[in-house]
Order: C-alpha cells, then structure tokens, then sequence
C-alpha cells in the first residue's frame, strides 16, 4: 500500500525537520513544474506502509496571492494526496489555525501536528488536543520535532486517516448569516456543472468566488453556469460590499478565537521581553517617531564619530601628494600622481569611515530583529500610499546601494508592485550619495550640514512614496492596490560583534572594490579630460581648466543646467556622477588640483570659490539624489525587470524630477531671501 | 502588593524623565527653527541646550517614551516596554553624544599635530553643539538607576 502524503504549513513551524524526521533525511530535491520554487519529495516505509511525502512551500493561506501559496492549493485540489499532515505552532494556535480552517474547507484529508508542544508548555500554555480533534473531526498528535517525539504516533495516525479518506466527512465551518445562504446558494449553482463540482469542492469553490479570487474565476470561465454565477456575486457584492474576502478572512479568525481557542487552550502566555519592546516599537503613535530618531542617532554616528578617521585618510593623501608633486620633476606625471590618483582618489577614499559606520549601524539594526519592526511600522503608509509593505527591505538596503537593493525585490510576489518598488527605488539614498551631500553640505550649509544630509535622506523616501502614489494612480499597469503584506518578526536578539563585523565588511568592501576599479578608472578619466590639451590648459604657471576636454564638455552642459545655479565645473561633475556617483566628489577634487588634499579642504576651497550658495548647493544635493541612477544600477534594473521600457523610464523620469526639484528649491530659497 | 510598590516608583521616575528630556527636547528643538531663520554660531539655552532641530525631535521622542508609561498605573503591564525603549534611545543618544564629543577631540589633537594650536574648545562646544554639557549625556547617566530598577521588577515578575 502506497500513501502519498502532503506536508503543509506556516513559515517557521518546523516543517523542514518533521519531513527530516519522518524521510530520514533523505529527499529527492527539484522545482515545482514551471517554477522556480523549490520542490522536496520523500519515502517512509512504517508498518508495511510506503509513505510518498511531499513538502509543500511554507505558507500563512490558500488565498493564492503568492506562488508558493498558488503551488500548495493547486497540489492539494488537483492532485489530492491521501492525507495532508498541517503542522501548527502550538505556541501560537490562533495565526496557524487559519490555514487548518482553510485545508478544512478545501477538503483535504488533514491530520493535524501540534509541534513546538515543549515551546507551548514552557511559555505557560495548556493545550486540549483531544477537544481540538473532536471539534475539527480531524486526527491531533503532539510534537516535539527537535527532539523526534511523536514521529511514531504521526505516522499511525496518517496510516489511519489514509484508510477511512474516501469515507470521511468534512466538518463545515459556519460563517454565519448572511454568508452561509449565499455561499449554499452559490454551491447549489455550482454543482449543476457536473464536470466541475466533481473536480472542487463545491463549497470551496463557492467561497473563493465570492472572495473574487482569480484563480477561481478562471476555473469556472467555461461553465455553463457562468452568467447565473456571475448575476449572483454581481447581486451579493451590492448588498455585501466589494471586499468580501477581508470580511471572509476576518469571520475565520473570529472563528478561531470564540469558537475553537477557548475550548482548546487554558493558560496565560507571560510576557516576554519582545512583547515589552514591541509594545513601544510597534506603538500606533510612537512607532514612526521611534524610528525617526534612531535614524537619527544612526546619521549622527555614521558622519561625527567617524569624522577623525577620514581626517587621518586626509591627512594620509595630503602627504602621499605632497610627496608626489615635489619628487617627480616630469610635470604631466607629477599632476597625473598628485592631482588625478591621489587628488581623486584620496577625495573618495575619505569617505570609507562614514559609510563603514553606516552599515555597522546598520547591521546592529538588523541583527537586533529592529529593522523587521520598522519595516512593519512603515507598512501602514506604505501601503496607503501605494508601495507593498514588502518593498520596505529593499529600500532600506538601497540606504546602502541601489544594486542589491534592486535584487532584493525578487520577493515581492505581485509583477507590478515588483516594479515599482524597482522604479522608485533608487530615490533612496545610497552610500554612494553620502559623500556629495557631504562635501557640499559642510562646504555651503555650515552647521547645518548634517541636517542638509538628513533631510536629503527624508526628500528620497517622500520622493519615493509619492512617486509610487503618482504612478499607482496614472500609469494603467500599476493600477490597483498592493498586494496584502505578511511579516514574521523575529524576536530582538543582542548583536554579536563578529556578525555586526562580518556584515559591515561584506557591505563595506563593496565600496572598496568600487572605488579600486570603476571609481578609479572613472577619476583617471576625469583628470585626463581636465588637464588635456595640455598645453592650453597649463599655460605660464597657470592652470586654465576652461580650456579642457572637460571643460568644454560642462560649458556645453551649462545652459541647460543655468536656471539651477550650477556652473560648468558643477555640469561636469554630474555628468561624471553617471558612471559612478562617487566620481562628482572626485572631479571637484580633480578640478580644484588639490594633491590629495580632499574632505575638509576640498569643501573650503568649494565654499571659497563660491560656485555654489547655500540654496544652490542644496538644490545640487537634492539633484544627484533623484537624477539618473549609476550604471551599475541602471544593469541592475534592466536585469530585474527584463525590459529597455522600464530601464529608460527609471533614468528619465529621475532626470526630469531632479531637475523640477532643484528648480523648485532654488526658487523658493531665492524668494525668501536666500539667493 | 511589593511589585505593585516598585513599579510606582518607576513609573514616577520615568515621568520625572519624561518631563526633563520633553523640556530640553522643546528647547533644542525650537532654538534649532528659530536658528534656521536667524542664524547664530553655537547658540544654545544657557549655554547647555544646543540649538538642534532632529536632536530635538529625538529627545521629544525619548520624553514621549517615558511619559506612555503612564499607562503601566492603570495596570497596562506591558508598557514597561516604553521605559525599555526610552532607556535604549536614551542609551544610544548618550553614547553617541559621548563619541562625537571624543570624536571631536581626536580631531583637535590631529589638528596640533598638523601645527594648528590645541585648543580644549572641543569639550564644550563642537559637533555635539554644547560638548559634554548637552543635556542628552548627563541625562542618560541618571537614567541608569531607572534602567536597573526595571530590569529587576521584569526578572521578579519572571520569577512568580
């Protein structure tokens, strides 16, 4: 006898360990057909029993929003296993649940595994699994899969729920009036096609109509009884309203918590720390102030703690030039060395320290569970704003960069808020950024030029919403709503300093390797484009640098750049800034021939040479914050979204946006007075 | 009725907090937009509150913190974790004030080494606005008190 078993369960439940425990780890691994998720089958030989065991992909529903959702539901409907073992966290009964009810109603043959029992003993819980199996009419057996307790009494169970299958009778769950006659009413229609009712069940079928699923929708396109069903949910929805499926959803968790728990479950969970923090982090009102402020505290570390560090890198490249322009007396050499390595490269270089301290701050945010909650507090706007609440990761990595951050929208579900999320995203601020806002900040805003970076970080993530909201509501392929957003938040866990380190390090030397290959290559063709003709741009002593490749290149630049209050060395600089971003700092740098005397220096010489203002410079900043993303980002679109459509719209409409903004703040500065 | 006694005081202390960091919170906060329109080098409230609009807002915040656990009187256990959260924010903000002002030290001392003048300038005014006079520092130190106290009420409750 053959049984051919289906695992199923939420994320987390110890899933993985139960098929370990019960295929003795040995799994024949592949994909599901036509996708890319991954598909595990196994054997289990119990009583003269061959068990054929497939784990299904961890999932919170049946509501097919996700693949994995989509590839459960149809493993389970089309080709109906003999049993379906629905593993649930005994620790936290009410959220997995949900989807037994949901097995229950697609009438799967389910077996239920109360795992983690240890968990749900220790934290105080006493759970009557009998009361359980007697009101699902389902089989209960108690787990502890770390430790291999109850495998024996699963595998009997499922041998046992395998031979009754055919005579089994679902229990029904009650939605109440007035949703339990339309969903009979909309079953009795169904099960007059006969070719359909026998492949669904007729109730399941009835319910994820009326909860608009399209999947369903599909599935009864053909039926001849399709107009009567469709007059029938026209009728329902007018009386009931369009969003049927919240409203089932919410019925099912109403279920759980007066019908089931309180015969199933005695004893108070204690509170943990995480509970204690999550009341304040996770806080309606202080949740977003919270994570305001230590965004904050993480901009004040990354810029005023490291800042003696770069001064050491400053003072290393002063010297290093220094050293170079009296030593080599071949004067194209001496500035190559001088003004054009160390110059330009020192100009970038300084800049490590901060963006190490950005991603050690960041990793300690990470490792201590706080960036799950943050993302969490920021799904609220998110969503109503137009963005998936999954998109907030991704957007906090482009904090660091935009490539990875890109490659991390993969696991967004829904194509279109994929995109989106892909579009918008390189208004975050990437560390590539910091150095700019940095060299103009303390060059033109003085004291205020932490609060001028900060508050070019806030203008990327306001640009961002309202770019997503802007587009959500005027491009037709992105209208509707973002797809519902489920998170698992870790609980909060002390950083350790070897992974805070290894973090930082995987991160940071990302830069590095950046800096030594394209940055380079980008600072040499800077300074060979600044100082050629030579003999035109050195002339008596003098360095003219009108006179270059470079500058001919930002003159001609410049009058569409005019109304902004950029000059030809700032046309230049941006133009440079689309190879790599970090590249503007070094062509001022290269520009200004400061031999490696970068940071400080290079800002003072900015400040005297007056080519930006303050408003000018803010508008500068807020311009290399929204205008056309790096190549590498620019790679990493086309690669994401597989079209030239969407890469040449990333690059256009943050050119143009960049240029309204800047606009925008050089005209409201100079009408209040700060031209 | 011992553990009842305790949290009360917490709560107490954790007002007292409250009001002190949503004072000096208002107060850097409002000096830094006045400053943004009328610009002055280093000003400061008595030369201690340094004129700093998102330094305010994060002492608003830390003060806010304290003060929701006001709620723990009404028997809301869980709003410890407003004390908890306002004592790590209050922690952060403290050690980073601490740095930065270290920090700022580092730099004179590379500065005298270049040939510029030592100067001790940096301990009362720099990056960190008021040196180790900002409020943020000393605040945090009187917290520690606060910090233990809540710890040992979380493991006695633990424990029963």
């Amino acid at each position: 006898m053959e049984v051919r078993v289906a695992l199923i369960g939420n994320p987390n439940v110890g899933k993985t360990l139960i098929f370990n425990n019960l295929t003795g780890g040995r799994a024949h691994v592949g994909n599901w057909p036509g996708k890319t998720v991954e598909k595990k089958e196994g054997r289990c030989l119990h009583k003269g029993v061959e068990m054929h065991i497939i784990d299904l992909p961890g999932i919170y529903s049946l509501t097919a929003h996700s693949i994995d959702e989509l590839i459960a539901r149809n493993f389970i409907v089309e080709e109906k296993p003999d049993v379906v073992i629905d593993i649930v966290d005994a620790s936290n009964l009410e959220r997995n649940l949900y989807l037994t009810l949901q097995l229950l109603e697609i009438e799967a043959n389910v077996v239920i595994v109360l795992n983690k029992w240890d968990v749900a003993k220790n934290l105080g819980y006493e759970i009557n699994a009998g009361e359980l199996s007697k009101l699902l009419e389902v089989p209960v057996v108690t787990t502890i899969a770390t430790e291999k307790i109850g495998m024996e009494e699963l595998k009997d169970a499922v041998i046992e729920a395998a031979k009754i299958k055919d005579g089994r009778r679902n229990p029904t769950i009650n939605y109440g009036k007035p949703f339990d006659e339309i969903i009979l009413k909309i079953a009795s229609i169904l099960q007059k096609d006969k070719d359909l009712s026998i492949k669904y069940p007729a109730r399941w079928l009835a319910i994820k109509l009326l909860e608009a699923d399209e999947e369903a929708l599909k599935l009864v396109d053909k039926s001849p009884c399709k107009e009567e069903l469709m007059r029938q949910l026209i009728e329902v929805k007018e009386v009931l309203g369009e969003d049927l499926e919240t409203a089932l959803a919410e019925k099912r968790y109403l279920i759980i918590a007066e019908d089931i728990l309180p015969k199933v479950l005695r004893g108070a969970r204690s509170l943990t720390l995480t509970d204690f923090l999550d009341k304040a982090f996770l806080s309606k009102h202080l949740g977003i102030p919270i994570f305001l402020a230590l965004w904050w505290a993480l901009f004040r570390f990354t810029f005023d703690v490291s800042a003696p560090l770069s001064d050491l890198i400053e003072m290393l490249f002063s010297k290093l030039g220094v050293i170079a322009s009296t030593c080599i007396s071949n004067p194209q050499l001496a500035s190559f060395l001088a003004d054009g390595i160390f110059g330009g490269l020192g100009g970038v270089l300084v800049f490590l320290p901060p963006i190490f301290f950005l991603f050690l701050g960041l990793a300690l945010l990470e490792d201590s569970g706080y960036l799950a909650r943050a993302a969490f507090v920021m799904d609220k706007i998110m969503y109503r704003l137009g963005l998936h609440g999954r998109s907030f990761i991704p957007m906090c990595i482009g904090f660091g960069c935009n490539v990875p951050a890109v490659m991390a929208t993969r696991t967004i579900e829904k194509e279109e808020d994929r995109i989106l999320t892909i579009l918008v995203n390189p208004m975050m601020s990437c560390s590539a950024r910091l150095p700019i806002y940095v060299l103009i900040g303390s060059a033109v805003l003085g004291a205020y030029a932490a609060a001028g970076t900060y508050s070019m970080y806030i203008l990327g993530i306001v640009l961002a919403v309202l770019m997503a909201l802007l587009f959500r509501k005027t491009i037709p392929y992105f209208r509707g709503k973002p797809s519902p957003f489920i998170l698992e938040l870790p609980l909060y866990a002390v950083p350790t300093v070897k992974a805070a380190v290894a973090h930082t390090w995987e991160r940071g030397s990302l830069f590095l390797k950046k800096a030594g290959t394209i940055i380079f290559l980008g600072i040499i063709a800077v300074w060979f484009l600044s100082n050629y003709p030579w003999e035109a741009v050195h002339q008596g002593g003098e360095t003219i640098l009108e006179n270059s490749y470079l500058g001919m290149l930002g003159k001609f630049i410049e009058p569409a750049l005019q109304p902004l209050g950029f000059n030809w060395m700032a046309a230049a600089a941006l133009f440079f800034g689309f190879i790599a971003k970090e590249i503007v700092v070094g062509t001022f740098a290269t520009f200004f021939g400061l031999s490696g005397e970068a940071g400080g220096e290079l800002s003072m010489t900015l400040r005297s040479a007056g080519i930006l203002t303050p408003v000018t410079g803010l508008a500068f900043m807020a311009f290399t914050l929204i205008y056309i993303p790096c190549i590498a980002t620019i790679g990493a679109i086309y690669r994401e979204t597989g079209s030239w459509k969407w890469t040449t719209f990333a690059a256009v409409y943050g050119l143009i946006l960049a240029y309204i903004v800047a606009l925008i703040i050089v005209t409201f500065g100079r009408l209040i007075g700060f031209g | 009725m011992k553990q009842k006694a305790e949290e009360k005081h917490i709560v107490t202390y954790a007002i007292i907090l409250g009001f002190i960091y949503t004072v000096f919170g208002a107060v850097e906060f409002t000096l830094g937009i006045y400053n943004l329109f009328t610009p002055i080098d280093n000003a400061s409230f008595l030369g201690v509150a340094p004129a700093d609009v998102f330094g305010g807002f994060a002492a608003l915040v830390i003060g806010a913190s304290y003060l929701s656990a006001m709620s723990l009187l009404k028997g809301v256990r869980e709003s410890l974790g407003f004390i908890l959260v306002g004592m790590l924010l209050s922690a952060v903000y403290g050690v980073i004030y601490l740095l930065i002002v270290c920090a700022d030290g580092f730099r004179a001392l590379l500065a005298s080494l270049e040939g510029e003048a030592w100067t001790w300038e940096w301990l009362m005014r720099g990056s960190a606005g008021t040196g180790f006079l900002r409020p943020e520092i000393w605040l945090f130190f009187i917290s520690l008190p606060l910090a233990y106290l809540t710890l040992r009420t979380l493991r006695q409750s633990d424990k029963t």
